[in-house]
């Protein structure tokens, strides 16, 4: 198994916010967190897009470059998780992840006293046993663990949004791109993935050009 | 002469010290978890430690996202 | 041998100076940078509108959304800046705090304190020239010395709880591990983030109380220019305040004392709209500031205590005796006694 990314296919995307609500019921995420957003560019003109954005799990991490406390680790599959047991809630996260990802329980406060750092897991959990009491509670279902992916991306009505190995990925991409002959362009993944080997696989996924 | 001595010392390990405050690497390796404590997701049940079972429950999954598959 | 050392001292200083101009310039530079992504914020200008033709590349339009050239998206979600898709400027910040602040910052501070190190081992104590006299003068009242502590205290606390922000990751988690470095940085972001309003305002007693004597008169200028005899060994003549002192007053305590404190407000109270972008431009500047604000500190506190015979007895007891005032103060022991020397 290679690297777990998402994709949002913004020609597919039609603003439903099933993603955010899936999401929300799932993990009870508390109130004012949403893990996963939808954002709509050039609403209501020609070109309207809408994009389901949540943490894209980064291959060089800005959260985890800046946490005081190293709090985060990556997992096997590339995945970005945190331990909210060392979570101090200082905010450098939310300051520099590109994605608005990080958010707060407490919202802003006096003293910055944020609460524990939440954002999505990929449905892959947190420290401590899969599926325990405790882990459901800090950070939501481990679905990854039971052998199934992020429920956002397993019910987009869709298939706009679509999560898993980035070879898979890049396979469902190509041949949609091919079939209805446009729209190759992977929003944010040159930000999330980088240039390297990584984005060479993603740029597999461009239609060939056409005369 | 002691002096420069130490003093030469003293700023040669302080330098030390401070290239270590340097951004570490943090790119990916996969298949390496950098974590604590979080053992992987087929490490329980109902995978159970079974890796292969549970990328193929996985990956059924994830190519089951291609409609273009499912509708032939 | 010694003189070696001097010389060296001399260099160091030099040295010290070439490294703060640039660190300033550079600071200035990415916070300019920073600033001129528009990321969270409708820019005027910015057409709110892009239209993507279908069936082309779009590459284009989201390397704009990327920079911030158009106008925020629109969102269900109601938690501030959601409607934003991207801020690159994230990454921008952690460059700078990762980069300059953190390993510039080090080598500052570290280069102060080898150099008042070595000052020390060379110069050693500045002793009183005449043997204490035992009548002793009025330096510090109640309230002066009240405020100086409060200041004081708050403000280590405040480094120290800010540097191991800053450093922990560095310094105590390879040696203590992950735990209790989050344990140690979770009591100090309290710690740092309860002490900071009160160091503002106790800070701004201090500025208000003793800006009078700290305006710079003519004597100030033989001082400056002699180094305060530090090097020589010569005392110059001053009023209430020394130039270095003065320096000190006006550039530390007033300059970045104000800039830590104004910026370290915003960071702590998120409660007026501030978006991720003025939180990081805030951090910028809390962060550089307070890094020099220590680097200035260093000197002050060496001087205040092993660096000067009878100084600390001042700022403890509020009184001096007349041979410290006659020989660091003169122009102010004339001033108060109206004798002569
Ligand atoms: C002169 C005294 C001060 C010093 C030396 C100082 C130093 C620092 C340092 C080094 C950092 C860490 C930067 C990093 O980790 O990247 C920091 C962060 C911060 N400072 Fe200060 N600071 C001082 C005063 C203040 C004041 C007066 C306030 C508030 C009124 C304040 C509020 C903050 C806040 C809110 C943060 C962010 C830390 C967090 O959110 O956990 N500081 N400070
Ligand atoms: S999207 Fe944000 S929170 Fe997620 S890995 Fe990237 S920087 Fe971290
Ligand atoms: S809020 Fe928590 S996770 Fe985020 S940088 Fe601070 S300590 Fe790390
Ligand atoms: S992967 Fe899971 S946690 Fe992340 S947005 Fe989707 S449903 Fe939420």
């Amino acid at each position: 198994m290679a690297r777990m990314k998402f994709v949002c296919d913004a020609e597919r995307c039609i603003n439903c916010n099933g993603c955010v609500t899936a999401c929300k019921n799932e993990h009870e995420v508390p109130w004012g967190i949403q893990r996963r957003r939808v954002v709509t560019l050039n609403e209501g003109q020609p070109g309207e897009k809408s994009i389901s954005v949540a943490c894209m799990h980064c291959s060089d991490a800005p959260c985890m470059a800046v946490c005081p406390t190293n709090c985060f680790y990556r997992t096997e599959e590339g995945l970005v998780l945190h331990d909210k047991d060392k979570c101090i809630g200082c905010g450098y996260c939310f300051y520099a992840c590109p994605f608005g990802a990080p958010q707060f329980p407490n919202g802003a406060s006096a003293f910055a006293a944020r609460g524990k750092m939440d954002k999505c897991t990929f449905c892959a959990g947190g420290p401590g046993e899969n599926g325990s009491e405790e882990e459901l509670k800090k950070y939501g279902r481990n679905r990854l663990a039971e052998g199934k992916l992020p429920l956002c991306a397993e019910m987009c009505s869709t298939k706009a949004l679509i999560a898993g190995d980035a070879e898979v990925l890049s396979d469902i991409m190509r041949e949609r791109v091919l079939r209805r002959g446009y729209g190759a362009e992977l929003w944010g993944w040159r930000v999330a993935y980088g240039d390297g080997k990584q984005a060479q696989r993603g740029q597999r996924v461009h239609a060939p050009e056409k005369p | 002469m002691c002096n420069r001595k130490i003093v030469a010392l003293f700023c040669g390990l302080t330098g030390l010290l401070l290239t270590a405050c340097t951004e570490k690497p943090q790119t990916y390796t996969p298949g390496v978890s950098t974590a604590a404590s979080d053992p992987p997701p087929y490490a329980t049940p109902p995978f159970a430690g079974n890796r292969s079972a549970w990328e193929a429950a996985v990956s059924t999954r994830m190519k089951g996202q291609n409609e273009y598959v499912r509708v032939q | 041998m010694s003189r070696l050392i001097a010389c060296w001292m001399r260099r160091v200083g030099r040295c010290t100076a070439a490294l703060l101009v640039p660190l300033l310039m550079v600071t200035a530079a990415y916070g300019a940078e920073v600033g001129s992504y528009r990321g969270g914020r409708i820019d005027p200008q910015a057409p709110a509108v892009m239209v993507v033709p279908q069936g082309h590349n779009a590459a284009a339009f989201y390397d704009g959304v990327r920079r911030s050239l158009y106008a925020p998206g629109v969102t269900s979600i109601q938690t501030p800046e959601a409607n934003v898709l991207i801020q690159s400027e994230g990454n921008t910040w952690r460059q700078i705090r990762n980069g300059p602040i953190t390993v510039w910052g080090g080598w500052l501070i570290l280069a102060v304190m080898v150099a008042i190190t070595l000052f020390y081992l060379v110069k050693g104590t500045i002793k009183l020239h005449e043997p204490t006299t035992g009548r002793k003068l009025l330096r510090f009242t109640v309230y002066e010395r009240l405020v100086h502590w409060v200041v004081a205290i708050s403000f280590v606390l405040l480094a120290l709880t800010g540097l191991s922000l800053l450093f922990g990751k560095h310094l105590i988690e390879p040696i203590f591990g992950t735990s209790v470095n989050a344990a140690l940085l979770w009591v100090a972001k309290n710690v740092h983030n309860y002490t900071g309003p009160l160091f503002g305002f106790f800070l701004v007693l201090m500025i208000v109380r003793w800006a009078k004597d700290n305006l710079f008169t003519s004597v100030d200028w033989l001082w400056a220019k002699k180094f305060g005899g530090l090097l020589s060994g010569e005392e110059i003549p001053s009023g209430r305040f020394n130039f270095g002192e003065k320096f000190w007053f006006w550039v530390g305590v007033t300059v970045l004392g104000l800039t830590i404190t104004v910026t370290g407000l915003i960071l702590d109270f998120p409660l007026f709209g501030q978006t991720r972008q003025d939180m990081q431009l805030a951090h910028i500047f809390h962060a550089s500031a307070a890094l020099f604000m220590i680097a200035m500190a260093f000197g002050h506190i060496y001087i205040g205590t092993i660096g000067s015979e009878g100084s600390l007895e001042g700022m403890k007891t509020g009184y001096v005796d007349e041979a410290w005032a006659k020989q660091h103060h003169a122009v102010w022991y004339q001033e108060i006694t109206g004798r002569r020397q």
